[in-house]
Order: C-alpha cells, then sequence, then structure tokens
C-alpha cells in the first residue's frame, strides 16, 4: 500500500471541503477518481500531492505517517507528483521546462538529456524541444507538463483532469504514456476524470467523490433536485422528455439523490421485476467494458440525464442491447440514498 | 517667440557640439541617477519580493505604506536627509552635505518605494501556480522563490526603470542636498533651474532636450519591458 487516508478532513472558513474516514492506494494501481465539479476532487490530489495541508486527520505514505514539515514534505515530493488541470509551463523552452525537475534532483548532464529526450517522446513532443514553451497550444501544453513529471520517474503520479481541455489526439498520447509509466516504472497513477469510459477501461479502481465525501464506485446515478411531492410519500422530478423519476421523500426539495444501480433490474421487458418498482424509458447511448471486472457499463439516456447500469456481458447478449435500443428501466424508488 | 526659437536654435548647436559644461552636468546627473538607482534595486527588489511572496502578519499595511510612500514630495525627503547629514545632524560628521554622496543618499531613499512597490506588483501578478508546479517538481522554498523571481523578471525590469525615470528628473533633492556646486554636485535639473533665474535659457533649453531625449529612452525601454510583461 503506498497511501493510506484516515479521518481526513479540509475546511476552508467553516466550510467543509473533505470528509473521508479512510482510503488507501495500492503500489502500482490505478485508481480513478469521479464526481462533479466542486465534489473536492482537486483538494484531495492537492492534499495527496503534499501541496496542501489537511485540516484534520492523518496521511501514510509507504506506511509511514507523513509530518507536515516543509523539509519533509519537499523530500516526499520528488516522489510523488501532479499535473494540475490546467498546468503553466515555465517561460522557457519546452526542454528546460523538462529539465527542471531532474535538475533538482541533481541528476548528470548526460543522465537528464537522454531522459527529457525519452519522455517527449512518449508524449509526442519530441520535435518541440527547443520551442519555447508559451507557444504552446493547450493540449502541447498538457502534454509537455506530463513529460516534465514523467522524466521524474515518479512512485506516485497525479492527473487532475489530463483530458478535460485538450484535442482527442492529444488525450489519447496523454492517456497512452500515462500508462506506460505505470508499465515501465510501476507507478502509482491516480487520476481525476470526467471521462467515466476511460476511467472504467484502465482503473483497478474507481471512486466517486460528491460534496467531499467518498462513496461508490463511480457509477452510481446523481439526481439533482428540486424535487416535489407526488402522492403517497413519493417525490418527483420532471425530466426533459415529459417522463418523471419518483423517489422517497428528500430530506429537503434541493436534495441529491443516489440510486443504486443495483436495483435498476433490467433493460428491456423488465416490468415485472419488482413489485415496487417505477418505470422509465430510455434509449441505450453508450455500451462499456470494464476492465477490472469484465463487466458491461450501460448508458441510458432518459430525457437529458445519463443513467448507468452494470451488466453481465450474457445479459447483454441476451438482450441484445445496442446504443440507440429503445429500453425501460425499473428502479426502486424507496431504495435511495440522499445527499 | 523669438526668444524661444533662438534659445532652441542655440542649444540644438550646443547638443550637437557636446558643449564642455552640459555634458559634464549630464555626466553628474547620469552618475548620482545610476548609483542611487542601483542602491534602490540592491535594497527595493529583494524587500518588495519578500513581501508578495511571504504570508506574514500586517502585510497589507506594509504595501499601503510603501504605495504611500510613493507620493512622498522630493523637498520632503530632502529634508528629512538635510536634517541627519548637516552639521548638526547625527550624520553631521561624515560631512555629506553637498556631495554627490548626500543626492545618492536622498534620491535612493526616494525611489526605494517606487522599486519595492513595482516589485511587489510584478511578483503578485505571477499565477500562483507557478509556485504549484515548482513544488511539484521538488523544488525546496528557495528554489521556488526564484522559480517565481525569474518568471517576473520583465515587471522588476521595468520597475528599475520606473525609479531611474523618477530620480533623473526630480530637482528638490538635487537642490537641498547637493547645493547645485558648479562641476561637482550641478545636475541637469539643478542646472536648469539655475539659467532659468539667470534667464539665460540656451543651456537650459540644451538640457532639457538630453533630459527628454533621456526620458523618451527610458519610456520606450519601459514599454519593452512592459510588452514583455503582457506577452509572457
Amino acid at each position: 500500500m503506498i497511501f493510506k487516508i484516515s479521518d481526513l478532513t479540509k475546511r476552508y472558513n467553516d466550510r467543509t471541503i473533505l470528509d473521508i474516514p479512510t482510503l488507501s492506494f495500492d503500489k502500482g494501481a490505478i485508481c480513478g477518481l469521479q464526481g462533479p465539479n466542486g465534489a473536492g476532487k482537486t483538494t484531495l490530489l492537492n492534499i495527496l500531492a503534499l501541496l496542501e495541508y489537511p485540516t484534520t486527520g492523518r496521511i501514510f505514505y509507504k506506511s509511514k505517517s507523513v509530518q507536515f514539515a516543509e523539509p519533509n514534505l519537499q523530500r516526499l515530493r520528488k516522489e510523488v507528483v501532479l499535473v494540475d488541470q490546467l498546468p503553466l509551463l515555465f517561460t522557457t523552452t519546452v526542454f528546460k521546462n523538462v529539465e527542471f525537475g531532474l535538475k533538482i534532483r541533481g541528476i548528470e548532464k548526460e543522465e537528464r538529456k537522454r531522459r527529457i529526450v525519452k519522455s517527449l517522446d512518449m508524449v509526442g513532443m519530441r520535435d518541440f524541444a527547443r520551442a519555447p514553451a508559451h507557444q504552446l497550444s493547450g493540449g502541447e501544453t498538457q502534454r509537455v507538463a506530463l513529460a516534465s513529471r514523467l522524466v521524474l520517474k515518479p512512485e506516485v503520479l497525479m492527473l487532475d483532469e489530463p483530458t478535460a481541455n485538450v484535442d482527442v489526439a492529444s488525450a489519447q498520447l496523454i492517456k497512452e504514456a500515462a500508462l506506460m509509466a505505470r508499465r515501465e516504472w510501476n507507478t502509482t497513477l491516480i487520476i481525476a476524470s470526467h471521462d467515466r469510459d476511460w476511467l472504467f477501461d484502465v482503473c483497478d479502481q474507481v471512486m466517486h467523490l460528491f460534496r467531499g465525501r467518498l462513496f461508490g464506485t463511480g457509477k452510481e446515478n446523481v439526481l439533482f433536485g428540486p424535487w416535489r411531492p407526488h402522492k403517497d410519500d413519493l417525490w418527483e422530478k420532471k425530466l426533459a422528455d415529459g417522463q418523471h423519476i419518483r423517489l422517497s421523500k428528500p430530506p429537503q426539495p434541493d436534495a441529491v439523490a443516489m440510486v443504486d444501480p443495483t436495483s435498476i433490474a433490467s433493460a428491456a421487458g423488465a416490468k415485472s421485476a419488482d413489485a415496487d418498482a417505477s418505470i422509465l424509458e430510455g434509449i441505450v447511448s453508450r455500451l462499456t467494458l470494464e476492465k477490472a471486472s469484465s463487466e458491461i457499463v450501460a448508458t441510458i439516456l432518459i430525457g437529458n440525464l445519463p443513467f448507468t447500469l452494470k451488466l453481465p456481458r450474457d445479459k447483454v447478449q441476451q438482450e441484445n442491447l445496442y446504443p440507440g435500443q429503445k429500453v425501460t428501466l425499473a428502479y426502486n424508488p424507496y431504495s435511495v440514498k440522499w445527499f | 517667440m523669438d526668444l524661444l526659437i533662438d534659445s532652441f536654435i542655440s542649444a540644438i548647436a550646443l547638443v550637437i557640439s557636446l558643449d564642455r559644461e552640459m555634458v559634464d552636468i549630464v555626466a553628474v546627473s547620469l552618475k548620482v541617477s545610476c548609483y542611487s538607482t542601483f542602491f534602490a534595486s540592491i535594497l527595493g527588489i529583494p524587500i518588495g519580493f519578500l513581501v508578495a511572496f511571504e504570508s506574514f502578519r500586517g502585510k497589507r499595511f506594509v504595501i499601503t505604506c510603501l504605495n504611500t510612500l510613493l507620493a512622498v514630495p522630493t523637498v520632503v525627503i530632502g529634508l528629512f536627509v538635510y536634517a541627519f547629514i548637516s552639521r548638526r545632524g547625527l550624520l553631521g560628521f561624515f560631512d555629506l552635505l553637498y556631495t554627490q554622496k548626500a543626492i545618492i543618499i536622498g534620491q535612493t531613499l526616494l525611489i526605494l518605494p517606487v522599486v519595492a512597490a513595482f516589485t511587489i506588483a510584478a511578483i503578485s501578478r505571477i499565477d500562483q501556480r507557478y509556485r504549484k508546479t515548482a513544488m511539484t517538481l521538488g523544488a525546496n522554498r528557495l528554489q521556488t522563490a526564484f522559480v517565481i523571481f525569474r518568471e517576473a523578471r520583465y515587471g522588476i525590469v521595468a520597475a528599475v526603470i520606473a525609479a531611474y525615470g523618477r530620480v533623473i528628473a526630480e530637482v528638490g533633492i538635487s537642490m537641498m542636498l547637493g547645493g547645485n556646486i558648479r562641476g561637482f554636485t550641478r545636475t541637469m535639473t539643478t542646472a536648469m533651474a539655475l539659467e532659468y533665474d539667470k534667464g539665460a535659457f540656451t543651456l537650459a533649453v540644451a538640457l532639457g532636450i538630453v533630459l527628454l531625449g533621456l526620458s523618451f529612452g527610458m519610456n520606450l525601454l519601459f514599454h519593452l519591458f512592459q510588452g514583455r510583461v503582457r506577452s509572457s
């Protein structure tokens, strides 16, 4: 285990940004962090990258408790690196940007050159070595920022939305380079991303962060309010296509609901699965293979709202599911977590 | 009008012929201004950098004080320094009054807040992500500070140029602490004031032309560096 967190909280002006009782990351694992904007993903990454102090709690790195004092943190930061969502490069050449971390570590000039060329190769930026860094595009900047971390052969590499602001080609290069780091140096990858398909495809473990708390696997369906009373203790929300989602009474009208995917019974013809079940009609928009479980993650669009559910491969085959197909979803309105 | 035109033509001739007296005055001006800018820079840049880079109690108060000092009149500084270096002053035994050193001390005090305040502005403009980037790449505090300094370099150079522009055109300190002694402490501005008093405009206009030329050069440099700040 490379990282372990216990009873970690982070507060800004009495507002709790993070509240994580326990969390651990295995050495060499690829871990995904999902969650909406403002969920606390960046704060968690900053704390794990030892750039921010937690308000309370402890972090164990390689089984040793991290002492949040600068000289100690500076030593640990040489093994744990972070690529920001919108990284900045120093106003010098691409080569010197990638060289910065190596110089700090006192690596010899020839070795530096060899490693810089290799890391720029990994992100497809070798031809830009002498280019001024501030003239690069957003995707190129992200790739050089990644190269400047990869060149350090880090123990832990954290990526904050690495593909959110880049084109498809850059995103592909970034994904490949990050995975190569894991293959070559057994680097632990912690990736915060909205790219669910990518996370489910490459991650050994995906966690969902919401309002500073961790729960579930990232496949939960998050339903935002406002909710209006319906009848029989049920509250509802009208969707764009006129259908209503009905759930048990929320703690407040603007509460956020989490529908457990196991309570979503099936696709087409699932009406009779549960006596309490409610039915929604939708269209299959995406089918993705989850590498870790070998199951299929199906995304069903209901109105504008994407619902996901995990299905065994034979079930998908049996139901003959394909993107564009109309399906009905059954869910239990009383099997809901409110936040 | 004829007086002005005649003076201007004679002044141009003086400038072209590199009149000895004019060259001496320009040399004294450049010398004291360069020294005072140098001393203000080696003091003001670190002060400005530390105030901007570090977090401490009273930081806002310090910045407010520095900004207030930007508006201090030269004669107030002249009076203040005079009180220290005159024969009856605390530092009277150094015999500094009416020397170039006295002018340099006064001018250094005048532009120290300029250099410090503009350095603070230059450092504060630097994106916080540079600090974060340096730290995540393993930089210690000193190395991180160097990164920030490097990113703010054009802004800091602009601060020094602005300070030089302020000091070369000031008259109060040079007059009060230098005494306008010919060939020794006579600067361009004090000479111009004297020539005006005498009603002899030729040298005054010639010095004005040189001063304007220098100011124009300073402004060109300033905008060049400001441009680099914006484009970096």
